[in-house]
């Protein structure tokens, strides 16, 4: 880097040219502009996407698309609406966040902001399920992908039993899928 | 175009298919090389010189020149920190008018009085820059793109002043896009890092959007035969999927990745 003694620039500084405006309409530029918004589109729709994925499991997620574009979760949304004003700039989505101050901001970089919204940081009322010491070890089991077979043999009993142990739980919890006991532990005692 | 009066259509064109084989560029690195080695053959120079200088002007970050005058200028550069500030846009403080517009050095010291300027005389003449172009064609986040074209037998008329400010309009998108795209690659590596410290399964750094989608199916159906429904496709075809995505994250059975994704559901590690 050359270190230079010109006097610093005060004020504003301006952005793009202004004079972009001057040739809006050609077709050529809009060309251009197409095909690199192409470009980026894919890596804007996983970004999105996985956001989406991440709020469906209860994150909050916002994300900067940098030139002034950003986007934000149905959570987040919903969060910083609570919070008062739907922040218009990245700038002030970070100054909106320190305000409303989120218990947990989990990821925070220049670009992608995760946090927990209040809702999630309060402790979900889900009544235990009382399952026995067998029932919760099939449980485990199940949740590592093992089959009824594999446990079986892993407990040293019956393909038989182990079924009947999921039976049970199935019953206690109110569900009828291994998918179901997987994706939707409940909040155990024994 | 009433703005570029005196570029023709065809010399238009010509322009923009030069400017499009940019659009495919990665880095900004590999841009200023191509670019510097094409635009002399829109708008002949002499030293052409692309500078990236901090966003407040106060220091020039790094350069790109074209070869002949590649070590001369490296050669110069201290000294042309010292005498910089005599260049005659400097010194009127009109460098800030670069950003969208073509200042031409000649409007400033004709000729005769250029040549009595100490960063003529001490670098400028080593790079036969005796008539200058200087525009600024976009300001990045931790940038700012000034590209100085120079001349030593003949001054820039107004065509050329056209055609510098219609390329770098053009250089200008060009390099918004993959500082964009850099960011967006900056964003996907905090986010698939954030999934990944939070399951127990390989990186989901490989996944795709659609991946996302069909995960995201899984979580509100949970089965296959309900996210097939759900995306209009063939049950078939969400086995094989899935069947990626497990390859994808190390994943031996059904039951695993659904637990891969309780494990994203389930309260965050510390970190």
């Amino acid at each position: 880097m050359v270190k230079t003694d010109l006097p610093p620039l005060t004020g504003s500084l301006p952005g793009a040219p202004t004079e972009r405006g001057a040739d809006e309409s050609d077709d050529l530029m809009a060309r251009l502009e197409h095909r690199l918004r192409l470009r980026n589109q894919r890596l804007i729709g996983k970004l999105q996407a996985w956001g989406e994925l991440l709020d469906a499991v209860g994150w909050s997620v916002a994300l900067d698309w940098g030139g002034g574009e950003f986007w934000l979760s149905a959570k987040a949304t919903r969060d910083l609406q609570q919070s008062g004003k739907l922040p218009t700039t990245w700038q002030t989505l970070l100054a909106a966040l320190d305000q409303f101050a989120p218990a947990n901001v989990y990821q925070k970089n220049d670009g992608v902001l995760i946090w927990s919204s209040p809702a999630r940081d309060a402790p979900e009322p889900r009544c235990a399920v009382v399952v026995t010491q067998r029932e919760s070890e099939v449980l485990d089991w199940i949740r590592q992908g093992k089959t009824s077979a594999e446990i079986a043999m892993i407990l040293g009993c019956a393909d038989r039993t182990v079924d009947k142990h999921l039976a049970n739980c199935y019953r206690k919890m109110g569900v009828n899928s291994r998918a179901s006991v997987i994706l939707n532990p409940p909040a155990t005692s024994n | 175009m009433q703005y570029f009066r005196d570029i023709t259509e065809s010399a238009a064109r010509k322009i923009d298919r030069k400017m499009m084989a940019m659009a495919d560029i990665e880095t900004l690195e590999e841009l200023e090389i191509r670019f510097i080695q094409d635009a002399g053959t829109i708008l002949p120079g002499d030293c052409l010189c692309w500078n990236n200088w901090t966003l407040d002007l106060g220091s020039l970050i790094d350069f790109r020149i074209n070869v002949p005058y590649m070590m001369p200028f490296e050669n110069l550069l201290d000294v042309f920190a010292e005498v910089v500030p005599h260049h005659p846009v400097i010194a009127a403080n009109r460098l800030g008018e670069t950003t969208g517009h073509v200042l031409r050095l000649s409007d400033f010291e004709n000729d005769r009085q250029f040549r009595e300027n100490p960063l003529f005389r001490e670098v400028y003449r080593h790079l036969d820059s005796h008539y200058q172009l200087a525009y600024t064609p976009c300001l990045l986040e931790d940038r700012r793109i000034l590209l100085t074209w120079n001349r030593r037998a003949s001054d820039f008329t107004e065509r050329d002043r056209q055609v510098l400010q219609f390329m770098g309009t053009r250089l200008a998108r060009i390099s918004q896009g993959i500082e964009q795209r850099q960011k967006l690659e900056r964003n996907w590596r905090a986010l698939s890092g954030f999934v990944d410290a939070r399951i127990s399964a390989g990186s989901v750094a490989s996944l795709g959007a659609r991946d996302a989608l069909m995960l995201g199916e899984l979580l509100k159906s949970g089965t296959r035969s309900g996210i097939a429904r759900k995306m209009g496709i063939r049950r078939d075809s969400v086995d094989k999927r899935l069947g990626a995505i497990r390859e994808h994250l190390g994943l031996e059975n059904h039951h695993q990745l659904l637990s891969a994704l309780a494990e994203l559901k389930s309260q965050p590690v510390s970190s």
